[in-house]
């Protein structure tokens, strides 16, 4: 996923990679592995090759405030929602991997029509099973793997052609 | 010494109206609780959700938000006393705390003001007859003399003036009588300059005020605020319970104090407490107060006025005395004797209170005002929080934008810093400016570290201080990229929980919202 902020004037984009508690961020030409858990008072409790910290953040319009040892970083985040529609499995009805793991079965054939939420097809990534569903209702115009197949990142899975 | 009233027994308190709002409100809330002693909150239209309303036993909103409908209104107060059968009215500290009137009004309806008699609110409010007062009482004043009149072309007589000014000392300030603002005011601190230095502030004065008339005061260079706290009661008791030091202000304001203070050593110590107790003495003090004073680089103290409620920063005071001044108020105005003598006073470590404020230490302290949309309060030994807000509460134009106080206690100052240092940097508010990083700062710098404080510290040692948020802001970014990453899948998934906290957890309780209680009326 890219998130477009700005930052003290500055857009800077970041790419998110995550696996399960494993975070990689990537800042340009640097990049931040991490841990991350969302801990039971609301603050994110992050694992750095520096140690381990507690930060909280806030959404407040297309601001992300953050508070992290008594200092406040306000960022912008403009438009989240449709920064990277395309590559994301939930925004279109085309599915695609969030991220790299293997086909485990695909539940739908092409021509079948599929209600909202009907479950299109199974992944497993980092050892946990995923089910994907549908985010429209439709006919599956295409499927673009088989069952144990293994998919990269961003790779197309199924496309759906909305019903009218 | 005894002057108790045989007319004058003790009346016990069954139900005490709290005619304040916020921290001070839910302070004095918690105090009746633990005696057993029934609340009444008032409150305004928009304190209706407020934490002080939703924690006494009721509440009655008394009119719209701006304190003079509301909090401010001495009629209304009155009527829900009547209404609510309280007998009694703690006036917490601002508003109607010090306003000799309202507590006369209450006397007048029966009630028991719980602070001193409208007599002495009003002579300790004059601040020239106080200033008489403590010194017929043989407290020290700020050393002054009025001068010789002029001649009619405005010449003084220069060795009648130079004699009077020996006498109150150099360097001293030349003051207009009927000024102020800084007109008509001369620093001097030399004795050949003495003469041309009251010609001229008389010239000045008497242009701006239409009155020429000037005195010389002694001019306390880089004094530190020092105050003591002291009670008495009806019995004729009356003791101090040791110092608070306030040096650390802005804009005339504290916003750091602590107890000791590192300026003073056991002899000063009792030779300030003793003034500070003939002061009590001489009013016939009954409740809490403060004598403020200043203190010169020299060990020299001067009045400077007396409180005469009890004051912002009185956890300091309870941590290192551990005592319960509320509690101590309430027993005192039933009539009790006060709970300590003199001799039962000690006190033992160190504490400090930092005022976390909505506000931009960058940006001339100017308030600022939203929500809170993250409020986490640090906790663990020897950290308090006297707070009047929760997450979500907004903090608005019409009141004191202090969100809480943090008061700390450790066995030493080092001690008290450090844990200071630590418990902001865990009091994550956001939604609105804080001044919680300043905080930080003025704690970690090297000359309030060593002690060395005066009430010109924060203009002087912090100019134009400005917030550094370089060294984490990758790690803020990642965060907060981690944390948007979480809330879009959270929201493709059809969870509720993509609100303003970035706290997934969709619980029953988040979706009930805010509830209303209502009050009385």
């Amino acid at each position: 996923m890219h998130l477009n902020f700005r930052a003290d004037d500055e857009d800077v984009t970041v790419e998110v990679t995550r696996d399960g508690q494993d975070w990689r961020l990537q800042l340009g030409d640097r990049t931040i592995p991490l841990q991350a858990v969302l801990d039971g008072d609301g603050s994110w409790l992050v694992e750095t090759h520096q140690g381990r910290r507690r930060l909280w953040v806030a959404v407040r319009g297309d601001e992300r405030l953050v508070f992290c040892d008594g200092k406040v970083h306000a960022l912008r985040l403009p438009d989240p929602e449709h920064a990277d529609d395309e590559e994301q499995s939930g925004g279109g009805p085309n599915l695609t991997a969030d991220m790299p793991g293997k086909v485990v079965q695909v539940t739908v054939a092409v021509g079948e029509t599929v209600m909202v939420g009907q479950t299109v097809l199974i992944m497993e990534s980092m050892k946990m099973e995923t089910e994907l569903s549908a985010s429209v209702a439709g006919v599956i115009a295409a499927v673009h793997v088989s069952d144990g197949q293994v998919v990269a990142q961003g790779e197309s899975l199924v496309d759906i052609t909305p019903s009218e | 010494m005894a002057k108790t009233n045989p007319l004058e027994t003790e009346r016990p308190i069954s139900r005490v109206l709290v005619a304040n709002r916020g921290e001070i409100a839910v302070r004095v809330i918690r105090a009746c609780r633990e005696l057993g002693i029934g609340t009444v909150a008032v409150c305004s239209e928009v304190d209706q959700d407020a934490l002080h309303t939703r924690l006494a036993d009721q509440a009655v909103t008394i009119g719209p938000a701006e304190p003079g409908q509301s909090y401010l209104r001495v009629e209304r107060l009155l009527e829900v006393a009547r209404a609510t059968d309280a007998d009694a009215v703690h006036p917490g500290y601002g508003f109607l705390a010090e306003n000799a009137g309202f507590a006369r009004a209450c006397q007048a309806a029966g009630l028991i003001f719980i602070g001193p008699s409208p007599e002495v609110i009003e002579q300790m409010g004059e601040k020239t007859a106080a200033r008489a007062i403590m010194a017929e009482a043989g407290v020290p004043v700020v050393p002054g003399a009025l001068l010789p009149d002029p001649d009619a072309d405005g010449n003084f007589a220069a060795a009648a003036v130079r004699e009077v000014c020996a006498g109150v000392g150099y360097p001293l300030l030349v003051k207009a009588a009927f000024g102020g603002g800084g007109k008509g005011m001369r620093l001097v601190t030399d004795p050949d300059q003495v003469v041309a230095a009251c010609e001229g502030a008389a010239r000045e004065a008497l242009g701006a005020f239409g009155n020429g008339t000037v005195y010389v005061e002694k001019f306390i260079e880089r004094p530190r605020h020092v105050e003591f706290q002291i009670f008495g009661d009806r019995h004729g008791h009356y003791v101090h319970l040791c110092e608070r030091e306030c040096s650390i202000q802005r804009r005339h304001q504290k916003i750091i104090e602590e107890s000791p203070s590192p300026a003073l050593n056991p002899a000063l110590r009792a030779e300030m407490g003793a003034a500070a107790v003939a002061a009590a003495a001489a009013v016939e003090y009954e409740g809490a107060g403060t004598v403020e004073f200043l203190l010169d680089q020299d060990g020299g103290f001067y009045f400077l006025e007396m409180n005469t409620r009890l004051q912002v920063e009185h956890p300091v005071t309870e941590w290192v005395t551990g005592t319960d001044l509320v509690r101590a108020q309430i027993r005192v105005a039933e009539g009790r004797p006060l709970p300590w003598r003199q001799a039962d006073i000690t006190t033992r470590g160190h504490a400090i209170e930092c005022r976390v404020y909505a506000e931009d230490p960058a940006n001339g302290f100017l308030p600022s005002l939203g929500e809170l949309l993250v409020l986490n309060e640090p906790t663990g030994p020897g950290v308090r929080v006297d707070s009047g807000v929760r997450q979500g509460d907004e903090v608005t134009m019409y009141y004191d934008p202090m969100i809480a106080k943090l008061s700390l206690h450790g066995d030493d100052r080092q001690a008290a810093i450090d844990r200071a240092v630590a418990a902001l940097k865990s009091y994550a508010v956001l939604g609105v400016t804080t001044n919680i990083e300043y905080l930080i700062a003025i704690l970690q710098q090297p000359v309030f570290q060593s002690g060395d404080l005066h009430t010109g510290f924060l203009a002087e040692e912090m100019p134009d201080w400005r917030s550094d948020r370089g060294a984490d802001a990758d790690l803020a970014l990642a965060v907060a990229a981690v944390a948007e990453h979480t809330r879009l899948q959270q929201g493709r998934a059809g969870a509720p929980g993509t609100g303003t906290a970035a706290a997934p957890a969709a619980t029953p309780w988040h979706e009930l919202g805010r509830f209303r209680l209502h009050g009385l009326d």
